[in-house]
């Protein structure tokens, strides 16, 4: 018993010397995404959240201010899914977290990263519908959201992303009509196939979610 | 119910088959001339035989005296009587030959107490299994024996719950079950055992709350219900337990507050509490434990401030109430402790000043204040701790000068004061705590030169004096003073003049030898090749002159090699060992003036460099020195970056702003595990090495600013973790690779390369350039080329017009369906998918 309670007692001492958790609320969040994540290649082992900011954490990348700028776990055989906290990274201007094996809804709190430029989470098993606060992620150029498994109706409010580039929802369960406003003027076909779309949008003929 | 009725059909048929034994038995024994008081002993002899046979081990030595072949039984003599039982290991009889204790611990028993018949024991007072392997659930049973004071069945795999059935057993008073594999809840019936004195039921993996009837057991003297997974609050009740001398609860899950009853507990002595989930604050009220020792509170969530209350425990040794969100000032009170040995206070939000009664603790040994927001000077006061041995004040906002008054301190041997504001001169008085081992005055303001005297001090393991104003020279004796010295970090200071060049040559234990960020001058000697244990050399930012010095590729040990920013000069030797570098995962050369060609045959053999799987096993950071980590600042992903600790991954090679010329050679190809790699403003010539896109933890690429010709090999698409490249400012033609990571790179990584072409860059590459596409399904999207045939000018009005007409019909068709029915022929359309357009 002695013993016991030494052994318990110095590791109680020498915990006195442990840094605490980082104040770094970006740290933090992403840090919360990990718990969330299962990482069978130890890709987010660098990830520790008692360190000042998360600047020097693998595959997280930040400006001269230490705000992170970047998330690139692409193929990292990563699954779980996406917890609101991603949106605390205000910052954000590329998520890429394509070709792992998410699941879950997108969160809509993704709608908050306004400086987002790309958003790459094709080849996942994301469900539910594409969030509709997407249509505030006014500097977006990328979205990629193939080979999901989405569904629901191509939110309108996307028309609005006037800098949006490259749109591809192909290979998911879409249903509903092809947007034809704004941006989407310009995206091939090919960014929506296979999935349960109706063809292009005919504006006051029949609702957008028409089938859905 | 059932079960119940089952268990006495159970019962009685034992009890059958028990009377034939008996009968059988007392035949033998009255031919053999024995006592009369047979009837008991008898059955419980035959119940420990039975049992014995269910053991898995039943040859265990320790209980051959276990049988009824009165051979076997020769030398085991009872004082009060010769009968089986009471003559076999263990088993203790009264005078009238009942079976009053069993002691079988640490008795290599195996097995479960399923078959042990607990109703052929009611006599029995003490039962001891403590530490054998026996596991299973503790039986029901158990209540037969309802004369039983001592219980301990610990440290054996018992599982499942704890039976509620042992709150009958009224006259217990000692109950031991920890150290199994017990859960479900504390039963509450346990505030039946009146008598009960000693409970422990720690280390077992029990939940639910504590139950406040545990308030009734007046006489209870210990409570240890640690490394559980309780929840709840701590019932106030427990404060009525006046008797109570230790109480332990620590590595819970226990919520709310302390509660203040618990002041009531005038005998308590020790209150372990720590690393569990207490919030609230601490209640003044403990101050009124006149008999307490130790208090461990460390570990978490209490708030308000320190009660100066707690001046009162003058008996107190420990006061550690470490990581929580302690805030307010140290109440001035705690100066009465006079017995305190440790005053543990580290990771709260404390403030004020530190008060000058903590120096009234002439019994303190550890005073642990690091990481809190304590300002002000440090009192003189300290100086009267006369028994201090550790002294951690790190991380505060501790202003002015060190009082000299500290070099009374003659048996400190941690003295932690980095990460402050402190200022003045080196404190020369602290040079009289002749056994310091570790000195740490990092990051504070201080100033003059570092004192030749600091080598008196023959014990010392980790000196940190970087970031701080010093000036002055590094005197000689820094280097070869201590055998012990293993951590020598002067960085970003002042300082100028040469390296000191005279190392210790045997029993040279340095490990860290950071001067990085001075003004020191000179070449780098030789003679540092006595430094065998070294594992981190910073000479970096400073204005040393000479060529590299490859004699240090030699050192087996050595993992960082940061020279940056110097004026070195020369080519890459290397030097003639076979396998140099064997160890260096960070290399960091930028910024000098090396020329000629890069290090091929360093690459060739740096080993750490290739293993894909570095630190999957093992440790993450490079071993820590006592409380000192390296650290190391480096140039990464266009950012100056500091890494507080050094992780074994953070794999480098950094040789930008250079003149190293020629091709970059293949032999980098195999350092598949280096993440940052940057050959920037040099004068490289040649191609791209094809190899490159083994480098599969790469992160950071940067080639920018060379000579460099030929195509960015397409494959480098395949790397998943390249976060930024650049190539800008070099020959380069042909396509950018498309794809993965490349879709996420804008136009400034591919600038200044006139015969580039593709996305990001607004040139198009014609048909050529698609064919080098890894990703063809992600093509076209990026390609700002609008030569795809089917959608340029057709429109989607056209396609809309189209379909206004079809959508008519389709409404048509919905109208019909809708008042008609479903009519076959459209389940067959509809439910086959129809296809987009």
């Amino acid at each position: 018993m002695a013993s016991f309670f030494s052994s318990f007692f110095l590791l109680s001492i020498l915990l006195t010397l442990t840094p605490i958790l980082c104040t770094n609320s970006e740290g933090n969040a992403l840090h919360a995404l990990r718990s969330k994540f299962s990482d069978p290649k130890n890709v987010l082992q660098s990830w520790d959240p008692t360190l000042v900011n998360p600047c020097t954490w693998f595959h997280v990348t930040c400006d001269s201010n230490s705000h992170v700028i970047r998330l690139d776990l692409g193929n990292s055989n990563i699954s779980g899914a996406l917890g609101s906290e991603l949106g605390e990274l205000k910052h954000l201007q590329y998520l890429e977290l394509y070709g792992n094996k998410i699941e879950g809804k997108i969160p809509k709190e993704l709608g908050n990263l306004k400086n987002l430029i790309s958003m790459d989470l094709y080849g996942n098993n994301f469900q539910g519908e594409i969030p509709k606060s997407f249509s505030k992620l006014k500097s977006l150029r990328f979205l990629r959201l193939n080979n999901n498994k989405l569904s629901g109706p191509i939110p309108r409010e996307l028309t609005t992303l006037s800098n949006l580039k490259v749109f591809d929802v192909s290979n998911n369960n879409l249903c509903g009509t092809i947007p034809v406003d704004g941006p989407f003027t310009s995206f091939p076909i090919e960014s929506f196939e296979n999935n349960r779309l109706n063809g292009p949008e005919l504006q006051g003929l029949v609702s957008y979610d028409f089938g859905c | 119910m059932i079960n119940r009725s089952l268990e006495t059909i159970l019962y009685s048929k034992f009890q059958i088959k028990m009377s034939l034994n008996l009968l059988f038995i007392l035949f033998t024994l009255f031919s053999s001339y024995l006592p009369t008081f047979v009837a008991k002993p008898e059955a419980a002899a035959d119940a420990l035989l039975k049992w014995k046979t269910s053991l898995t081990n039943q040859n265990n030595p320790l209980l051959s005296s276990w049988s009824l072949d009165p051979t076997t039984n020769l030398t085991h003599v009872n004082r009060t009587t010769s009968t089986a039982p009471c003559t076999w290991y263990g088993v203790h009889c009264n005078d009238q030959g009942d079976v009053v204790k069993l002691n079988l611990s640490t008795s290599r028993l195996n097995g479960t107490l399923q078959h042990f018949t607990f109703s052929s024991f009611a006599s029995l007072t003490h039962l001891d299994l403590r530490l054998n392997d026996v596991f299973g659930s503790i039986p029901v049973e158990i209540r037969y024996l309802s004369k039983l004071v001592f219980l301990d069945l610990s440290s054996n795999r018992f599982s499942g719950t704890i039976p509620q059935e042992i709150g009958r057993l009224t006259n217990i008073e000692t109950l031991l079950l920890h150290s199994n594999n017990l859960e479900g809840h504390v039963p509450v019936y346990l505030g039946n055992l009146s008598k009960l004195g000693h409970l422990r039921v720690d280390n077992n993996s029990l939940s639910c709350s504590i139950p406040s009837e545990l308030g009734n057991l007046y006489n209870l003297v210990t409570v240890n219900m640690s490394v559980n997974f309780l929840t709840g609050h701590i019932p106030s009740s427990l404060g009525n337990l006046t008797k109570l001398s230790e109480l332990y609860l620590f590595l819970n899950n226990l919520t709310g507050s302390i509660p203040p009853s618990l002041g009531n507990l005038s005998s308590l002595k020790i209150i372990y509490l720590y690393m569990n989930k207490l919030s609230g604050r601490i209640p003044d009220e403990l101050g009124n434990m006149k008999s307490l020792n130790l208090l461990l509170f460390g570990h978490n969530k209490l708030t308000g401030s320190i009660p100066a209350s707690l001046g009162n425990l003058t008996k107190l040794k420990i006061l550690d109430v470490h990581e929580n969100l302690l805030s307010g000032v140290i109440p001035p009170e705690l100066g009465k402790l006079e017995s305190l040995i440790q005053l543990a206070f580290s990771h709260n939000e404390l403030s004020g000043q530190i008060p000058a009664s903590i120096g009234n603790l002439s019994r303190l040994e550890q005073l642990f204040f690091n990481d809190n927001q304590f300002n002000g000077s440090i009192p003189k006061e300290l100086g009267n701790l006369n028994s201090l041995v550790e002294m951690l004040l790190l991380l505060n906002r501790l202003s002015g000068p060190i009082p000299d008054s500290l070099g009374n301190l003659t048996k400190l041997e941690q003295f932690a004061l980095h990460d402050n504001k402190l200022s003045g001169y080196f404190p020369e008085g602290i040079l009289n705590c002749k056994k310091l081992r570790y000195l740490t005055l990092g990051n504070n303001s201080l100033v003059g030169p570092v004192p030749k005297s600091i080598c008196n001090l023959r014990s010392l393991e980790t000196l940190y004096l970087g970031s701080n104003q010093f000036s002055g020279g590094i005197p000689q004796c820094l280097v070869n003073f201590s055998h012990n010295l293993t951590v020598l970090d002067l960085r970003l200071n002042r300082l100028h003049g040469n390296i000191p060049t005279t190392f210790l040559k045997r029993n040279n234990n340095l490990k860290t030898l950071n001067l990085n960020g001075n003004q020191l001058q000179g070449s780098i000697l030789g003679t540092l090749i006595d430094c065998r244990k070294l594992e981190v050399l910073d000479l970096g930012d400073n204005k040393l002159t000479g060529g590299f010095p490859h004699w240090i590729d030699t050192l087996p040990e050595m993992q960082v090699l940061v020279l940056r920013g110097n004026k070195l000069n020369g080519t890459l030797h290397t030097s003639n060992t076979e396998a140099p570098f064997p160890k260096l995962r960070i290399l960091d050369l930028s910024s000098n003036e090396f020329t000629g060609l890069l290090p091929s045959k360093y690459f060739k053999n740096f080993k750490a460099l290739m293993s894909v799987d570095g630190a999957a096993s093992g440790e993450f950071y490079m071993d820590g020195k006592s409380m000192y980590y390296d650290t190391v600042e480096l140039g990464v992903k266009g950012l100056r970056l500091h890494l507080e600790r050094i992780s074994v991954v953070y794999n480098t090679i950094d040789l930008s702003v250079n003149t190293f010329e020629g091709e970059i050679p293949n032999t980098i190809g195999p350092l598949r595990s280096l993440r940052f790699l940057n050959l920037s403003r040099n004068s490289l010539t040649g191609r791209i090495p094809t190899n490159l896109t083994n480098l599969v933890r790469l992160e950071h690429l940067d080639l920018s600013s060379n000579k460099m010709v030929g195509k960015i090999p397409a494959q480098l698409a395949c790397l998943t973790f390249l976060v930024v490249v650049n190539f800008s400012q070099n020959q380069l033609h042909g396509a950018i690779p498309k794809g993965g990571q490349f879709n996420t790179f804008d136009s400034s990584s591919f600038q200044g390369n006139n015969g580039l072409c593709g996305f990001p860059l607004t040139k198009n590459c014609g048909d050529d350039g698609v064919s080098s596409s890894l990703m063809p399904e992600e093509d076209e999207d990026e390609d700002e080329d609008e030569d795809d045939t089917f959608f340029n000018g057709f429109s989607w009005e056209s396609v809309a017009m189209g379909y206004g007409f079809g959508m008519l019909i389709g409404l048509g068709i919905g109208w019909f369906v809708f008042y008609l029915g479903k009519p076959r022929w459209v389940i067959r359309i509809t439910e086959k998918e129809p296809s987009q357009t």
